[in-house]
């Protein structure tokens, strides 16, 4: 064996533990979810069970709870993440002219992302809570009172909006402040020699600029928008009723709570096949031709 | 510049001030709660001037469950980081280093992949081969469901790290008869050593805050900080004093980690996604 073949042996072997990651930890359990979706599994009588085909998928077609949670599924996905997305670059931008000192505290900034979200979770039931809450004061002295947020399905999910936004906001700020940093500065003066108003060079050259960027956030706020079920476990606990429920919520419930682990997996292949129609052309157009680049 | 004069520089500044006074706002709100007692917590006339207590975190701490939750937690983030470095960062290297095409494309695909399978789907088949192979309730079983989570995340940020290497150093490396495995770990680890850090503290934070599996698959002997913040909530009468310092002391390394890693963040998070 020559030297270049001892070195294709070679990566085969630093890639090898990769590989069997993926298979075991991730494809195999997926490949397990699906199968279990066939079953009438229960948690509450493992050794029992049998192949009962496509019923699951048939019965979760028809469940009423099921697109409830999916309508609030795409709550959660398009009205937090125009919000993060709004704030975040207004942030960005607010960041990018502030004055020295205030750059130097923008670790404070990011704090809420990094948070353990049911952390992020209890904090704003705390600070939302009439009595306890800290919101409630600050509405009081100006003679105000909150709008009862945990008590309706609206306040409910007025109070998830708020948290979720809340916690990326920042993350938006982030990545966009740091794509601001990477533009080239000769435009801008250039765009000022011109005599271009603020607004005008917004408009543009920094907004046309920075859109690749502001994409590829996008892509991953969109990704990560379904990730909240801690929030929705602290806050309202998917109620009230079960108004605001997303889909991992009701397939957690399903599965450990009601024990139709059958009826679970279903629903978590379903929002696996939704993940990938919503995700795979964003991936395509958006962060594809940034990696060959 | 987006703007020159002066004025509007301040007026920016004011605001970016205001952004951050509302940020820090419920941050600050709990650090209170968590030095008053039940009364105080109630009382409208000790909003911000009151006489603070380090009762409930005595409570917190006598307790010692908390603190078995807190070794449990430590115990699963650290073996995460370590499992996840091993397997990831090798990995990583020959996807940077590597004219392996085929090879390249499947591991970025599948980091992205794991990033937009939502956690929840993991749960079942995890939980059922925790019951199987009796690994139900134990450190391993979190480690094991983490270190799948994590895997894609450092292998996609260490690329990009590794790829900020000068490909030079490899070269010299290569004619003094440096293998893969020698160029890997005295050249290439060593150089991309900040980047390093920040992926291992960036795993750290994500399997320290990690919920919905750690929900699942642990009860009590390997029960994590996060479920056990989410006990005090309970079903009647949340106990305000204990979730409030509970998830005080549980933020707070996470607060000085991330000021630790502010630099490297943002190539930590997406890695190359946003170069260029």
């Amino acid at each position: 064996m020559g030297r270049t073949g001892r070195e294709k042996g070679t990566q085969v072997v630093m890639v090898a533990p990769l590989v069997a990651a993926l298979l075991f930890l991730t494809v195999l359990p997926l490949v397990f979810a699906v199968l279990v979706s066939f079953t009438d599994l229960r948690l509450n009588r493992l050794a029992r069970w049998e192949w009962i085909g496509v019923e699951h998928y048939v019965r979760l077609a028809a469940d009423p709870r099921w697109w409830s949670t999916v309508f609030n599924g795409l709550v959660y996905i398009v009205i937090p993440t125009a919000l993060q997305m709004f704030l975040g670059l207004a942030l960005a931008l607010l960041l990018h002219s502030a004055i020295r000192s205030i750059k130097a505290i923008r670790s404070l900034f990011i704090l809420p992302m990094v948070l353990p979200p049911v952390v992020v979770g209890v904090l704003w039931k705390a600070f939302l809570l009439p009595d306890l809450g800290g919101l409630d004061y600050f509405m009081s002295l100006v003679g105000l009172r909150t709008p009862g947020f945990l008590e309706t399905a609206n306040g409910a999910m007025g109070a998830l909006i708020l948290t979720l936004t809340w916690e990326w906001t920042p993350y938006v700020m982030l990545l966009l402040l740091a794509g601001l940093e990477s533009l080239p500065q000769d435009v801008f003066e250039a765009a000022h020699i011109d005599g271009a108003s603020g607004w005008q060079v917004l408009r543009h050259v920094t907004l046309p600029m920075l859109m690749p960027t502001i994409l590829v956030v996008l892509l991953f706020r969109i990704i990560e928008s379904t990730k909240v079920f801690p929030v929705i476990f602290t806050i309202t606990g998917g109620g009230p009723g079960n108004a605001t429920e997303n889909m991992d919520f009701y397939a957690y419930l399903t599965g450990f709570r009601y024990f139709d682990l059958g009826y679970s997996a279903t629903m978590l292949v379903v929002i696996l096949l939704m993940m990938a129609v919503i995700c795979a052309p964003l991936y395509r157009s958006l962060v594809r031709p940034q990696l060959h680049a | 510049m987006i703007v020159r004069r002066k004025l509007p520089v301040l007026a920016m500044s004011l605001g970016t001030l205001v952004f951050l006074a509302l940020i820090l706002l419920p941050l600050f709100w709990i650090v209170l709660l968590s030095l008053k007692t039940q009364l105080q917590a109630f009382d409208r006339t000790q909003v911000f001037f009151f006489w603070p207590t380090l009762d409930n975190y005595r409570r917190l701490l006598e307790d010692g469950t908390f603190l078995s939750y807190l070794v449990n937690s430590v115990v699963v983030a650290i073996g995460t980081v370590i499992v996840s470095l091993a397997i990831g960062a090798p990995a990583a290297y020959v996807v940077s280093r590597s004219r392996w095409r085929e090879f390249r494309n499947i591991a970025l695909g599948y980091s992205l992949f794991v990033r937009i399978v939502p956690p929840t789907v993991f749960i079942i088949p995890y939980f059922l081969a925790a019951r199987i192979f009796g690994f139900n309730d134990t450190w391993w079983i979190l480690i094991v469901a983490y270190a799948n989570l994590n895997i894609p995340l450092v292998m996609w940020s260490l690329w990009s790290f590794f790829n900020d290497v000068p490909r030079e150093l490899d070269e010299a490396a290569r004619i003094d008869g440096a293998g893969h495995w020698q160029i890997f770990l005295k050249v290439v680890l060593p150089v991309s050593a900040p980047g390093l850090t920040a992926t291992a503290i960036l795993t750290f934070i994500m399997a320290w805050n990690e919920f919905l599996l750690a929900l699942v698959l642990t009860s009590r002997e390997a029960r994590t900080l996060p479920v056990a913040i989410v006990g005090f909530l309970a079903y009647e009468g949340a106990d305000w004093g204990l979730v409030s310092s509970g998830a005080v002391l549980v933020m707070a390394p996470i607060i000085v980690f991330t000021v630790f890693i502010r630099k490297y963040l943002v190539q930590g998070l997406v890695g190359g996604a946003l170069k260029g």
